[in-house]
């Protein structure tokens, strides 16, 4: 088989049936073209040497194979910033699907089930991301060429956010974080609601005498954080009114965090017969107090920063 | 530097290429002229350009046997002859405005 023949065959495997031939004959009458005036040049016939040299200097077979068909791009430029955006917002949602499966897998059986929460995000991720990345192939590359979908026809520069400052843009990761921690807690709070009650009767812990008094303020408010994250989900920026409503809403779980972490026990067994995977309760409340001890004194910390930027948007203005 | 160049070499080349096809040409004859007139481009980017112009109705093709071989000869089609006017006067006038600053510019060096 000649070394064009072999080229031929090789970007013909890389081109659409339909295609093949009309493009591998075109192609093949240029090549000899060449080399019938690389011939006349020099006066003697050209060499397999001189055929690989050519074929060489042409392209590798897949790369001209794909020269001759139209362009194709896994997300175009144009699309490229809302896919990442979804992308964000794929995350969030994968943070509040694991935060709800693994906040019920310990209701269930007091068992922190940290490396299958990991495993649980990485593999949720990935299809998260495979899938996004397949419907924004799609996109980019519609049956017929004509855009299915122009995310950036409809916009009006009087909604564009009044942001004077970087820090005024909620990121995707913080909202992410913020939404999936509070569903968890809400859930957490709220498990006698929607748990059958078989699986109530099986739960090996639960809220102890001394915390319960606690858990419908800590449940409103957190309630009422969740509804705030909501409105941050659509309206991507801090203003001074929002701020304000974060400000009181920091104070008010820092307050009760902190009041609750002086409370001798939070949880309690409840009286079920377990395998022995709780291994103290005694520690376990010690790991939850300090952990509320801590992020009431980092809410406390957002409460400042929160006063501190609205004392900065009141300047601006 | 030379992705610049070549986004800049990009859209003049197919008005080259154009204004070449007002004659036919099958592929390597077209590549000869475009290289005698100074226009140097390599056959991967000259072969699959001058088929996706074809595909875009602005070419006519035909396979001729001449000298013993089949060769594919492009010449441009009506509607290609209408975007290679219109092109033409855009270059015109990009080429003496992009001139007119050059020129400034190397005047107040």
């Amino acid at each position: 088989m000649k070394l064009i023949d072999r080229y031929m065959s090789a970007v013909s495997f890389y081109l659409p049936a339909r295609r093949r031939d009309e493009i591998t004959r075109e192609l093949r009458a240029n090549i000899l073209d060449k080399l019938e005036n690389l011939a006349e040049q020099r006066g003697w016939a050209v060499t397999e040497q001189d055929v690989s040299a050519v074929l060489k200097e042409l392209g590798h077979p897949q790369q001209i194979a794909n020269s001759f068909l139209p362009a194709q791009q896994l997300v175009t430029a144009e699309l490229f910033p809302f896919y990442r955006q979804v992308l964000g917002y794929g995350v969030i949602f994968v943070f509040v699907l694991e935060s709800i499966r693994f906040g019920v897998v310990f209701l269930n059986s007091g068992h922190l089930a940290i490396a299958a929460l990991l495993s649980g995000l990485v593999v949720k991720a990935l299809l998260m991301f495979a899938l996004v990345t397949g419907v924004f192939y799609v996109l980019s590359n519609p049956p017929g060429g004509d855009p299915l979908f122009k995310p950036y026809q409809h916009w009006i520069p009087e909604q564009l956010p009044p942001v004077i400052h970087n820090w005024q843009r909620i990121g995707t990761g913080e909202q992410a974080i913020e939404f999936s921690s509070n569903l968890f807690l809400f859930l957490l709070l709220h498990y006698p609601l929607f748990m059958p009650d078989e699986v109530m009767a099986s739960l090996t812990i639960g809220f102890a005498a001394s915390s319960k008094p606690w858990i419908p303020w800590l449940a409103a408010v957190v309630g009422f954080s969740l509804l705030f994250n909501m409105w941050n989900l659509r309206f991507s920026f801090w203003t001074r009114s929002k701020l304000t409503v974060s400000a009181v809403l920091n104070l008010v779980v820092a307050i009760l965090l902190l009041c609750m972490s002086r409370l001798s026990a939070i949880i309690a067994e409840s009286g079920v017969i377990t395998d022995g995977r709780i291994v103290s309760i005694d520690l376990a409340n010690k790991v939850i107090t300090a952990g509320l001890f801590g992020v009431g004194l980092w809410l406390l910390f957002q409460c400042g920063r929160d006063l501190y930027r609205i004392w900065q948007l009141s300047r601006a203005f | 530097m030379e992705k610049l160049r070549q986004e800049l070499r990009r859209g003049i080349l197919v008005l080259a290429v154009l204004g070449s096809l007002r004659q036919s040409h099958y592929g390597y004859s077209l590549r000869k002229q475009l290289q005698d007139a100074g226009v140097d481009i390599d056959e991967g980017t000259l072969y699959p350009l001058v088929r996706r112009l074809a595909d875009q109705g602005l070419l006519i093709s035909e396979w001729r046997q001449s000298e013993g071989r089949e060769r594919r000869y492009y010449r441009l089609s009506e509607e290609g002859s209408l975007l290679l006017a219109s092109l033409s006067g855009e270059w015109q006038q990009l080429n003496s405005c992009v001139g007119a600053i050059l020129g400034v510019g190397r005047e107040t060096n």
